[in-house]
């Protein structure tokens, strides 16, 4: 019998893998990604953030790197586990450092940290202070031995309490931004290999019929779903592994953008990390098998899948907070312990305890995910199809709700996501995307019946409009820009508001990819989803375009809870709709949210520079009004 | 092979689907009708007359809301994996993995029942001539025309060889030559024993093809019985027009026979 059984499994596993690996997209993704993207992607992302760091500010840690060693004498004199090395050139630097890690990691001497820097680098006298009073910051943490949470920005606290009752030498700095990295690039391709598997698996195969050509055969449902996981399970860890193999050979090659140098991992710790790979692949693939089975079609499964996905997101942004460490609370929630394992291995701990927590908090819910796939995917199942799916569900116009809905995100906002952000601003920043904005909206349009393709526009756009919305972001900022300018005339913005304004947008000690996560990509996908997702088709269908158009502008520049920042955010909001409402896709406007935020964050002076003359501003006023007018007119008839 | 014989005998076949708010829709309405072993039986009837459900029944893809039927002898709702083994089911419906070649259809569902080695290469070569598949055997099924695809969709199905054929409207989307070729096939297979169900809305094809009918109507069975039987029951010459008679009547509220 369970000979059988497994035979046929494999028999299943064999064909299915087959048919899915003839697929040219998916030899795209297994192959084109890994071995073309990656390098030429990194090599421009390198070659363009050197060009920033020479141009403007660098960041805190890479400063470090280049210290002075005036700066350095006073430290090194008052802490002796600390020394240096002068050297006269970068390449000398370089070799003194390979060798000095080597000393390092020996356990004669366990907490010895040596700035390994380049005497002959001409650097700035405002990077030379800046390191400075990071060295200070440190040497303060060593005096008082406890972590001062609120003196610290979110990434230099985390990093120093990380390395502070550890060995430290600079090497891990690199390895822990890598395990960062690692985390979130595993995370994404797992989510992005099982949605393709999956989709091809069941949503594909039931609107081709081969679903039922399969199940009139001697084969009981849960085989066919055992193999099904094993299939997107199998293609999820190949795939993902083979990506993260090329991500690991652009890291030895130093093409990673957060590490300064080549950055070779020990072979068990790349062990360690195809591992961990396992068990994660186990639960992504149950979760998507489960959602995919229940669709009716693949349109339908795209539904399912993106708040699947998003849902498995949160716990990986639990593993980025500051304090989320290895202990008993972070150990069994799924996704963030396996983060936080990766980064301990990376750093050459060995945690074994959590290491098997992972495996069975894991193993425990793929478990779980996969017996009620089994439980629910019946024959019956698959072609009792109720007539009320297959038409339409319409929701009666309820502008009421809408504004309702804004009020208590508005309220909350401003009582508790403030509250919250003043104690600790990441945590605050999370907190108030996620839970007040997001979850709200998506708990709204389920009670409402919206769906989320037609009604919500979580659709794929045009590849030329999606382009465009990225692109139209730089003369808006100029736009955007001129509206405050002329604001400022009338109603001028205090200097410490300005002065926090930029303090939050530049939030110090972090690295390039938190910073887009956070301030770039997380607000503009929970306020378009809230904004012009959920509201704007409220109020639409319940007061006409126009004036939702309005409505959802004012409630977006009321939520910025600034009077200072109303008029502004109002002008971006209306065009944001403008272009949902044209597009009738979120995506253009995610983009062009998050482009206009990380142009905020990475060159807050060029909508100033760029504005300054008269022909700029003519130039970002044709340049908005030809892409909305083309992305209009596209879908009109 | 139980009892002796092989058929299929379904007896006050019911079946109802849940509708939105409490409604119901009755797709079969308690039919009776049996086919032997040697013998073509047609289910006629116009689209939604039911047809599809009553063949996914006895393919144990639906379960019966009431009523039983058995299969070569087996209990639909008891012993499915027997049942499933025994019969061959074809239904325009049924679809075809579109990247893997029509010999890869054939081994991998051939497996599925269970068939391996020397026995299994065997059968595959012998559905391949049988069928006329020679000749696109390593083409994926994606590439293939709507002729060649049901004849790869009926190899899959008979690669086991089983005893019952049930075939939802085999020839529909055929071109005259496939369908006539495809008539002649189930022609052979009946005479080397085989008991084939199925259903068609094409007239003509029912006439040459079946050696008895049982026409379908809103769940149910209006009438059933030879070709003759039939023309004789409703006064008629022609199966179309008896066919018109019995929806015609239906709609006047007289009660199925």
């Amino acid at each position: 019998m369970r000979d059988g059984m497994i035979r046929t499994v494999g028999t299943i596993l064999a064909y299915e893998l087959r048919s899915l690996g003839r697929d040219k997209k998916a030899l795209v993704f297994f192959f084109g990604v890994p071995i073309l993207l990656y390098p030429l992607g990194f090599s421009l992302l390198r070659w363009a953030s050197h060009e920033a760091n020479v141009s403007s500010e660098s960041s805190p840690l890479r400063m470090a790197w280049n210290l002075y060693p005036e700066a350095l004498e006073d430290l090194f004199q008052s802490d002796s586990r600390l020394s240096m090395v002068l050297t006269e050139g970068p390449e000398e630097a370089v070799r003194l450092k390979a060798a000095d890690v080597g000393l390092l990691s020996s356990e004669q001497n366990p907490l010895h940290w040596i700035l390994v820097f380049d005497a002959s680098d001409p650097r700035s006298l405002r990077a030379h202070e800046t390191a400075n009073e990071i060295l200070e910051r440190y040497k303060r943490l060593l005096l008082h031995e406890h972590l001062l949470e609120q003196s610290f920005p979110f990434h230099s606290a985390a990093w120093f309490q990380y390395h502070s009752h550890d060995v430290v030498h600079l090497d891990r700095v690199g390895r822990r931004k890598l395990a960062d990295w690692m985390s979130t690039a595993m995370v994404v391709m797992v989510l992005a290999f099982g949605s393709f598997a999956c989709l091809d698996l069941f949503p594909a195969q039931r609107e081709r019929g081969i679903m039922e050509t399969c199940l009139v055969h001697p084969v009981p449902s849960f085989q066919w779903v055992l193999s099904k996981w094993l299939v997107c399970l199998l293609f999820c860890y190949l795939g993902t592994g083979l990506n993260l193999a090329s991500l690991l050979l652009c890291a030895g090659m130093g093409l990673l953008p957060m590490a300064s140098e080549p950055l070779w991992l020990p072979a068990d710790r790349i062990l360690w990390i195809f591992i961990l790979l396992a068990p994660f692949c186990a639960l992504v693939s149950s979760v998507l098998v489960y959602v995919t089975s229940l669709a009716k079609s693949a349109r339908a499964a795209q539904g399912f899948i993106l708040p699947a996905c998003l849902g498995m997101l949160v716990p990986l942004y639990l593993a980025w907070l500051p304090g989320s460490n290895l202990d008993s609370f972070f150990c069994v929630i799924p996704v963030t312990n396996l983060s936080l394992v990766l980064r301990a291995f990376l750093a050459d701990q060995n945690p074994w305890l959590p290491l098997l927590l992972v495996f069975f908090s894991h193993g425990i819910l793929a478990l779980v995910f996969l017996f009620v796939a089994s439980r629910s995917w019946t024959v019956e199942r698959l072609f009792q199809i109720p007539a009320e799916e297959d038409q339409p569900r319409e929701s009666k116009p309820y502008a009421e709700g809408a504004f309702f809905l804004a009020a208590g995100a508005i309220l909350l906002l401003y009582y508790l996501g403030s509250w919250v952000q003043s104690r600790n601003i990441t945590i605050g920043l999370l907190f108030s995307f996620f839970c007040l904005l997001l979850v709200p909206g998506i708990i709204y349009a389920k009670r409402r019946n919206l769906r989320f393709r037609e009604d919500l526009g979580l659709v794929r756009p045009g590849n030329l409009e999606f382009l465009l919305s990225g692109v139209i972001s730089f003369p808006l900022a100029i736009l955007v820009h001129r509206v405050l300018c002329i604001q400022e005339l009338l109603l001028p913005m205090p200097g410490e508001l300005e002065e926090s304004f930029k303090e939050l947008i530049g939030i110090h000690d972090q690295d390039w990819l938190w910073k887009v996560l956070l301030l770039a990509f997380l607000p503009a996908l929970c306020e378009e989803f809230f904004f012009r997702g959920v509201l704007l088709r409220e109020l639409k269908s319940a007061r006409g375009t126009g004036r939702a158009l309005l409505w959802s502008s004012l409630l977006f520049g009321l939520a910025h809870l600034s009077v200072f920042r109303f008029l502004p955010t109002t002008c971006l909001g209306f065009f944001l709709g403008l272009l949902v409402l044209s597009s009738r896709s979120l995506a253009p406007a995610i983009l062009c949210h998050a482009c206009f935020n990380a142009l905020l964050i990475f060159f807050p002076e060029w909508p100033l520079t760029a504005g300054k003359t008269v022909s700029g501003n003519l130039l970002a006023c044709v340049a908005v009004a030809l892409v909305v007018g083309y992305v209009w007119r596209k879908d009109r008839p | 092979m139980r009892n002796g014989f092989s058929s299929i005998q379904v007896s006050s076949l019911r079946k109802i689907f849940p509708g939105p708010r409490g409604q119901e829709t009755e797709a079969v309405a308690g039919i009776s009708f049996s086919c032997k072993e040697g013998e073509i039986y047609g289910l006629l009837g116009p689209n939604g007359a039911g047809k599809t459900t009553t063949l996914r029944i006895l393919a144990t893809l639906l379960h019966p809301t009431s009523g039983t039927a058995l299969v070569h002898g087996f209990d639909i709702a008891q012993e499915s994996i027997q049942v499933r083994k025994s019969l061959a089911f074809l239904s325009s419906t049924t679809g075809l993995y579109p990247r893997l070649t029509a010999r890869e259809i054939l081994e991998f569902f051939g497996r599925l029942f269970g068939m391996r080695g020397s026995a299994l290469t065997q059968r595959v070569e012998e559905v391949l001539h049988l069928l006329d598949m020679d000749s696109f055997a390593h083409v994926p099924c994606e590439k293939l025309s709507t002729g060649m695809k049901q004849r790869v969709s009926i190899g899959r199905s008979i690669i086991h060889d089983p005893p019952v054929w049930i075939l939802d409207e085999p020839t529909s989307g055929l071109d005259v030559l496939a369908a006539a070729k495809t008539r002649d096939f189930l022609r052979e297979a009946r005479n080397r024993g085989k008991c084939i169900l199925f259903s068609t809305h094409i007239m003509s094809e029912a006439e040459s093809l079946c050696d008895r009918l049982g026409i379908l109507h809103e769940g149910a069975l209006w009438a059933q019985g030879s070709l003759e039987e039939i023309k004789e029951a409703t006064g008629t010459r022609h199966l179309e027009d008896a066919f018109l008679h019995l929806i015609r009547n239906s709609s006047e509220g007289e009660v199925p026979t």
